[in-house]
């Protein structure tokens, strides 16, 4: 019973991409995005993040 | 597979498949791509809630995500790679919500894909990592 469990390269665990919009500072309202987005990727594929 | 943002709070998750080998093989006329065969997903047992039948579309892996805050996107989460996309969607949100990771460490993290057989689970094994830091016999046998 169980699992055999093995190693594999990056692709089977697929690649991950995220970008969250931090929550405004208290008192500020809550329109837009207030000027900082944080992004994550995945180093096993594109591995990229990009702000402008 | 897209995560994109705008100033205005707009987000975007976008994960795209052609499925399998050659697709369908057919084009739209001027524009240059090639639409999908996900129809071959349909089961042929009229029992099924995935049989074919008009007007429906197929059971399939595809899943962009967003995590929404207070009815607002908050968060894009796009993870491509068949079934895993749900499996690592949660081992994500675990390590950003439960963990305290930022989002380049829950990218970065280990993550195991269910093959959806008792013969094979699989672990990463990312530039990142090395034979010391994942060891499959610390875990065989555990399911």
């Amino acid at each position: 019973m169980g699992h055999k469990v093995e190693s594999v390269d990056g692709a089977p665990v697929g690649g991950f991409q995220s970008i969250l919009m931090m929550p405004p500072a208290a008192g500020t309202g809550s329109a837009g995005t207030h000027g900082i987005y944080r992004a994550g990727s995945d180093h096993r594929k594109d591995g990229e993040a990009v702000g402008w | 597979m897209l995560s994109a943002a705008d100033d205005d709070g707009n987000m975007v998750s976008w994960v795209n498949s052609n499925y399998a080998l050659f697709r369908s093989g057919i084009t739209v006329p001027g524009y240059g791509f090639i639409l999908h065969d996900r129809g071959a997903l349909f089961s042929l047992d009229p029992k099924s809630p995935n049989a074919i039948a008009p007007h429906k579309r197929p059971f399939n892996t595809l899943a962009s995500g967003f995590v929404m805050k207070d009815a607002a996107p908050l968060m894009t989460i796009t993870l491509m790679g068949g079934d895993m996309q749900a499996q690592g969607h949660a081992q994500a949100l675990v390590s950003l919500f439960d963990l305290g990771a930022n989002l380049q460490a829950a990218a970065d993290m280990a993550r195991f894909h269910h093959a959806r057989s008792s013969a094979s689970n699989s672990l990463p094994w990312g530039t990142r990592w090395s034979r010391s830091t994942v060891r499959p016999s610390a875990v065989s046998n555990r399911s």
